[in-house]
């Protein structure tokens, strides 16, 4: 019985030695991910209006009755985060409930909207009921896309409350979501120019140690 | 009354995590004083004393738990964890939190990450040290009597090593944690 028990204890704790190394292996693997995964932005294409001007005002139709104006000076002093979705595309569904839950963690201080654009209404609506956003004015416009030349979905347009165009791009994830009122909230277009930024800052400070060290 | 195995568990331990962290910070001397000094608790000039101090400190409780019973040591233990778990809340209450705590070293964390293995002050370091306090209040309870056997080496062993890699892991998860919470600051 004891010869059993120790044999049993053993085994138990060589499991247990491999298994938290196996946790901290994993712990350490994440870690290491963290760091290699560099921070990537939404794609943003080179037509259509540019980041900065002021956006031209447009008024329509939800798809629940209400009229809304998009762009322009907003009365309520909120930004406008308005997603761009189909019925068709298959991305579109997994990001309508990330964009949800990134528009409530902003606090109140932008709306979110969604654009689509097709014949079939009744479609629209079963889609609209399908991702449960009957709450979010849901816009079936082509004029609405075409103004802002949305070529690939799922695409997001960021307009700053004073109506000129904060950001937009191609979003497939969070990240790409949130990269948009990051570039609001620093008022830097894209990754791309905040690395060259860096860049030039850091090529700088070298030039100016090297000509330290040549005078 | 505690089991000798659970009493020599927890003094190995505390032996070894002293012994790693003061020969750490004896040999990183340099690297510590900033992150010493970065706390603002003693004037910039006693930083180098204070710096070696510590290690010494902790080089003499790492022997000291291998070599005594005594009760003092689990206490001067406990006392030295209580400052630093005050160090780091006055550091936490002025909000620099973004400062190396300084004690991300279990060994493992020091030696595979580079420099920038910066383990950043927050409420779960608190936690965790006094977890540590907790345990090592464990050992001044009195120790039952009891024969040694070869199982119970082979336990201690053992624990002492799964021990080790389960708080290297949990270091390391409350560093991923901070990187991670610098991704972006949703509430800012």
């Amino acid at each position: 019985m004891v010869e059993t028990l120790v044999i049993s204890n053993i085994v138990l704790w060589v499991i247990l030695v491999v298994l938290s190394l196996l946790v901290f292996a994993l712990t350490r693997q994440i870690g290491i991910l963290h760091e290699r995964v560099a921070p990537a932005g939404a794609l943003q294409p080179t037509t259509g209006p540019k980041v900065g001007e002021l956006t031209k005002q447009m008024s329509l139709t939800a798809l629940n009755g209400g009229i809304h104006n998009i762009g322009g000076a907003e009365a309520n002093g909120l930004a406008t985060f308005i997603l761009f979705i189909s019925p068709t595309c298959p991305v579109c569904k997994s990001l309508v409930p990330t964009a949800k839950s990134l528009i409530k963690s902003e606090q109140g201080r932008m709306q979110l909207l969604f654009g689509s654009d097709g014949e079939d209404l009744e479609q629209h609506k079963n889609y609209v009921k399908d991702l449960k956003i009957e709450n979010y004015p849901y816009f079936v416009s082509q004029a609405l896309g075409m103004s802002y030349q949305v070529s690939k979905l799922p695409f997001a347009v960021l307009i700053g409350a004073d109506g000129t165009l904060q950001s937009k791009g191609l979003v497939n994830t969070r990240e790409h979501l949130e990269s948009l009122i990051e570039s609001m909230d620093s008022g830097i277009a894209t990754v791309q120019e905040y690395v060259k930024s860096q860049l030039d800052s850091t090529d700088k400070a070298y030039e100016a140690s090297a000509a330290e060290q040549t005078s | 009354m505690i089991d000798p195995v659970i009493q020599l568990l927890i003094s190995l331990g505390f032996s070894l995590l002293f012994v790693v962290s003061g020969i750490h910070k004896l040999s990183n001397r340099l690297r510590f004083q900033g992150i010493v000094d970065a706390y603002q608790i003693v004037p910039s000039s006693w930083v180098p004393f204070v710096v070696i101090k510590i290690g010494i400190l902790e080089l003499t409780l790492g022997a000291a738990w291998l070599i005594s019973n005594s009760v003092l040591i689990p206490l001067f233990s406990a006392v030295l964890f209580n400052i630093y778990i005050i160090a780091i809340s006055i550091n936490l209450f002025r909000g620099r939190t973004y400062i190396d705590c300084g004690c991300g070293f279990s060994g493992f964390a020091g030696a595979q990450e580079n420099n920038d293995g910066i383990q950043q002050l927050s409420l779960s370091l608190v936690g965790r040290n006094f977890f540590l306090v907790g345990l090592l209040l464990m050992a001044v309870l009195p120790i039952s009597s009891r024969e040694i056997g070869v199982v119970d080496y082979l336990s201690i062993m053992l624990g002492l090593l799964s021990a080790l890699f389960i708080y290297a892991a949990a270091n390391q998860l409350l560093s991923n944690h901070n990187a991670i919470g610098a991704w972006r600051n949703v509430s800012g």
